[in-house]
């Protein structure tokens, strides 16, 4: 896309709507629920960013209205200095990057592997990842366990590297590298290079799709990878570089993404004993419980950025052409006037998730695929050890990642 | 106006008064009742506003037209020769008094 020739400055925007909130600072992310329900009430507002300027939208119908406007919100950033930080796969084209027919087209090729049909098989095989990585935790005693090193990271491993991709140890080594070194992307500042270890690692990551791609091109197997290679749709078919950027997306949507659900999910779920006693004695309400919890406790503050590409406004806040829009679901999943009494739990709303997983054509291709892997994983967990809980009652996480993310590196529960 | 005859997933009816113009998801996905959730928000890409036509509908409703909505109700479970995407059914004059139900979530 042509984007501006310079990134807006400071001068650019009114200054009397500008947010002073440091983002992405451990003050904030300690505060991170908080402050999206405040941001829920408020109208667009101004951040700076190493000095890039960007406007946080946040009440859940100004979402909406960014999230079905691809016209005027576009997906694809400019590549040029002062645009670094968004490009945090490296010059990977990921899906939520792309916008128009290239997109559309993209998607189509994809769609049939995520469809109810192809993920029928699939669930006996996470039935057979969770218990497995259940088995491993009683193993170890049953006691104590740690939710997010123990089961949450580890769970799509199992399912996506494994069952989905059909990766060996070292393929799927490869793989948690280039998961690891995202965050730092988020550090590079505006005509700075990335650093060593996140291009070594994309490169031994690159290296590996591609010797994947030739593998299963050559000799199909039931795995998704030559599902995508063979994919076809009235004779178009994915280039060998649009499916590196394809599995390259899926793998970091699926690892990154789910990762941090899964890590944010069971935070909200476990410091709550009653609901987790209801779901251990109703395990058909399993899906709404979760659904809750994401939407308390979602995986990121922010979308993927958009960027403006016509001078707009909305709920009064000027949007110039070129300004990056940051969408907070986070935000709009605690606006009171879709969400009453938002900061109450509450597993019998309805309904709970109507953006959970995004709006309008960038909406979550993966939405059935997690959904499932989230029932399976909370229903088996609860019914395994029906008294999980945090350990500690007072434990906050430490979130960490990249603009938007939230990360969470240990999550200790208590099991008996 | 026309008006749509809609049965949610658990089976209760809503006569839903609309404007014959736009698609039967923008209507359907109003109505908190029936919980059509059109995540794609209409580029025929999710496939959770898949409605059931009633069969003395299908005539004058007519099939898929487009690529991506068969190919979308090809990857569903519980597609039958009733199924439309809502967001694919234009909304007009003739369509006045059509009845449909909306699809299990899958």
């Amino acid at each position: 896309m042509t984007g501006p020739r310079s990134p807006l400055t400071i001068a650019d925007i009114d200054q009397s709507k500008l947010d002073p909130v440091q983002v992405g600072s451990p003050e904030m992310l300690a505060r991170i629920d908080e402050i999206a329900a405040e941001w829920a009430t408020r109208d667009p507002f101004y951040i700076q960013v190493d000095g890039l300027p960007m406007v946080v939208v946040g009440k859940y119908e100004q979402c909406r209205e960014v999230l079905l406007d691809s016209e005027t919100y576009r997906c694809e950033l400019p590549k040029q200095e002062g645009y670094e930080k968004f490009d945090k796969f490296l010059g990977v084209r990921s899906l939520a990057q792309m916008d128009g027919e290239d997109h559309r087209r993209i998607r189509r090729l994809m769609t049939p592997a995520f469809s109810p049909k192809a993920l029928v098989a699939l669930e006996s095989e996470a039935e057979k990842v969770v218990d497995g990585l259940l088995d491993a935790i009683e193993a170890r005693g049953g006691q104590y366990c740690d939710g997010v090193r123990e089961f949450g990271s580890q769970l799509l491993d199992g399912i996506l590297l494994t069952s989905m991709l059909r990766l060996d140890e070292e393929r799927k080594r490869i793989f948690h590298e280039m998961h690891r070194v995202i965050p730092l992307t988020a550090a590079v500042r505006p005509g700075e290079p990335f650093p060593d270890e996140c291009v070594t690692a994309f490169a031994a990551a690159r290296d590996t799709i591609n010797a994947l791609m030739e593998e299963r091109g050559k000799n199909p197997g039931d795995d998704l990878i030559s599902t995508l290679v063979l994919a076809r749709d009235e004779g178009d078919r994915l280039s060998a570089d649009e499916l590196f950027d394809v599995v390259f997306t899926i793998c970091v949507a699926a690892l990154s993404g789910t990762a941090r659900t899964m890590g944010r999910t069971m935070y909200g779920l476990f410091q709550r004993p009653k609901v987790v006693r209801r779901m251990y004695e109703q395990p058909s309400i399993v899906s709404q419980a979760v659904a809750e919890a994401q939407r308390m406790y979602r995986q990121g503050y922010f979308m993927f950025p958009r960027m403006a590409v016509r001078a707009t406004a909305i709920g009064g806040t000027p949007i110039p052409a070129g300004m990056i829009v940051r969408v907070s679901l986070h935000a709009a999943s605690y606006d009171p006037t879709m969400f009453p009494d938002p900061t109450t739990f509450d597993i019998d709303r309805s309904p709970v998730d109507w953006m959970s997983y995004g709006l309008g054509e960038h909406n979550c291709l993966g939405i059935r695929l997690a959904r499932l892997v989230l029932r399976v994983a909370f229903t088996n967990f609860v019914r395994r050890f029906p008294r999980v809980r945090l350990a500690d009652p007072n434990f906050r996480p430490a979130y960490y990642g990249a603009l938007g993310e939230l990360r969470m590196d240990t999550l200790p529960l208590s099991l008996s | 106006m026309i008006k749509i005859l809609a049965t949610s997933r658990d089976g209760n009816e809503v006569k839903v008064p609309a404007e014959p113009t736009g698609s039967l998801m923008q209507v359907l996905r109003d109505i908190p009742e029936l919980n059509v959730r059109a995540d794609c928000g209409g580029n025929a890409a999710c496939a959770t506003c898949h409605v059931f036509i009633r069969s003395d509908w299908t005539t004058v409703v007519g099939p898929p037209l487009s690529d991506d909505e068969v190919d979308m109700l090809d990857g569903l479970l519980s597609t039958t020769a009733q199924s439309r995407l809502a967001c694919q059914v234009q909304l007009e004059p003739a369509l006045d008094g059509m009845a449909v139900t909306v699809a299990p979530e899958e």
